[in-house]
């Protein structure tokens, strides 16, 4: 451990003990991955949103119910959520109602539970890959905060050899140990505050869905009479 | 139904993974330039102390000068200052000099001005100037040119006046400024002797049947960090070997020494004058 040496992020890496770097990759790695999914579901729920509005647009403009599930069973892989739960309902609805000696509450019943479950598996989908950046949040710190322990042993351990103890000779070891810690951080804060704002926005969305199914299923309730 | 959950849309992936490399790249290259600390000066301060460790017996003769150096420095200047002042005095010598520069410029003026203005100007103009300036030339009343020689001196007498004046000023002014850095230093010093006999005073046991006011003069060799190298040497004795005796053992007790507030003021060999019976 030099003491006039320069401490560059490179070097302070480079000097730092194989279980620190070790450490340091892994943060960089979970990093790496929860940014990538920290965009995933950004443009995702955007997306969503986006396709929510624009189609309880169509739906409250007061379109024909057939041509509007036409268009939706057509292009299925390119719907969004609520699209989904309507064609769910109505293909439920339909197929039901072709059906003799059927009451009408029992076929709104079955066309809700159509509905239902569509929503759950969109919603589910949404949240898909949101727990990992909630665990992101919460243990990255911790697992940065280990390899600066570690680090931090070390540089201590270092100091025994040394006959007149001064802090430039555990300076250095500890600021790279302390790079574990900054890298953990630097996962932690967006992966926390991403996850809150998603969790928002999908309960947000959620809402919508659930009280589409509720006025869809008043409206299919009065087609039956 | 099930394919449902298979294919649907994926809105931005491979811009996700575009944008986490592109963060971790902006991260790297903050990190790379904002990170790069240099701890070259700590290490220096540390050569410095260390270095200064070894040499402990030399600087024995080392304590002598500090105190006087301040009274050499006090009087020398007071001896150079008086210099200045005699030159009123000499200035009786100097005046003859003085009266030799004045005149060739009584000389010079009548001439520029005769040879001058005769070819710009018509001759009748040269012809004046000569009669205004006639009486210089030809000094035929002594009183004149007595009272200009007179007005002369006082010139060059005011002027050189005015010089050492200026000079006795400044002389003046660096005078203060190194008494009262000299002043300040030697505040902090005294301060720090006594801070010095007060931690010696809490530790010295006095043999019986000491009384009046002894004074004893320590000389004391440090470290930086204060404590005490060697023996201290007692310089002046206090005229009782007992008490003595218990002074050195209190100073040698009492080490490390406080540091005086100032680290400037410190010096690596003090000379104390210790009172052991003063509160």
């Amino acid at each position: 451990m030099n003491v006039t040496e320069d401490l560059s992020i490179i070097s302070l890496v480079a000097h730092a003990s194989l279980l620190v770097q070790l450490v340091m990759g892994l943060l960089l790695a979970i990093s790496f991955i929860s940014w990538y999914w920290i965009f995933r579901k950004f443009f995702a729920i955007r997306d969503a949103r986006l396709r929510t509005d624009k189609f309880e647009l169509e739906f409250w403009s007061g379109g024909d119910l057939n041509a509007l599930f036409q268009s939706a069973a057509n292009d299925r892989h390119n719907a969004g959520g609520m699209e989904r739960i309507f064609e769910a309902g109505y293909r439920e609805f339909t197929k039901l109602r072709a059906r003799p000696n059927l009451d009408a509450a029992t076929i709104v019943d079955g066309a809700r539970r159509a509905m239902r479950a569509t929503y759950q598996r969109e919603v589910d989908e949404l949240e898909s890959h949101t727990a990992f950046l909630a665990s992101t949040g919460s243990v990255s710190p911790y697992i940065g905060l280990f390899g600066t322990v570690w680090g931090i042993m070390n540089a201590f351990r270092g100091l025994s050899n040394v006959g007149q103890a001064t802090l430039s000779h555990v300076a250095p070891g500890i600021a790279e140990a302390l790079v574990a810690t900054a890298i953990g951080l630097f996962a932690a804060i967006p992966a926390v505050v991403a996850y809150n704002r998603f969790a928002h926005d999908i309960d947000r969305i959620s809402i919508r869905w659930e009280s589409f199914m509720e006025e869809f299923s008043n409206i299919l309730q009065r087609q039956t009479r | 139904m099930h394919d449902f959950a298979l294919k649907r849309p994926q809105p931005g992936k491979w811009q996700s993974a575009a944008l986490a490399v592109g963060m971790h790249v902006l991260l790297g290259l903050f990190l790379y330039y904002s990170v790069s600390w240099q701890t070259r000066k700590p290490a220096a301060v540390q050569v410095e102390l260390v270095g200064s460790l070894p040499p402990v017996e030399a600087p024995a003769p080392a304590p002598v000068p500090p105190p006087p150096e301040p009274a050499i420095e006090k009087r020398p200047e007071p001896v150079v200052e008086p210099p200045p002042p005699p030159p009123p005095k000499p200035d009786i010598v100097i005046k003859e000099p003085a009266k030799v520069k004045p005149e060739p410029k009584v000389e010079k003026r009548p001439e520029p001005r005769v040879e001058k203005k005769p070819e710009p100007k018509p001759e009748p103009k040269v012809e004046k100037k000569p009669e205004a300036k006639a009486p210089v030339p030809p000094r035929p009343d002594p009183r004149i040119e007595q009272a200009l020689q007179e007005k002369l001196m006082k010139e060059s007498l005011a002027r050189e006046n005015a010089e050492q004046m200026r000079r006795q000023a400044a002389q003046e002014a660096d005078l203060i400024a190194r008494l009262a850095a000299d002043g300040a230093r030697s505040k902090a010093r005294d301060s720090w002797a006594g801070r010095i006999s007060a931690k010696v005073r809490g530790n010295l046991v006095l043999p019986p049947g000491v009384s009046g006011q002894p004074e004893a003069l320590v000389s004391i060799s440090l470290l930086p960090d204060g404590s005490v190298v060697g023996e201290p040497r007692m310089k002046r004795s206090t005229g009782n070997a007992a008490l003595d005796a218990a002074i050195l053992r209190a100073i040698v007790k009492s080490s490390p020494l406080p540091k005086p507030e100032d680290p400037a003021a410190f010096e690596r060999n003090v000379e104390l004058i210790f009172r052991p019976l003063e509160p």
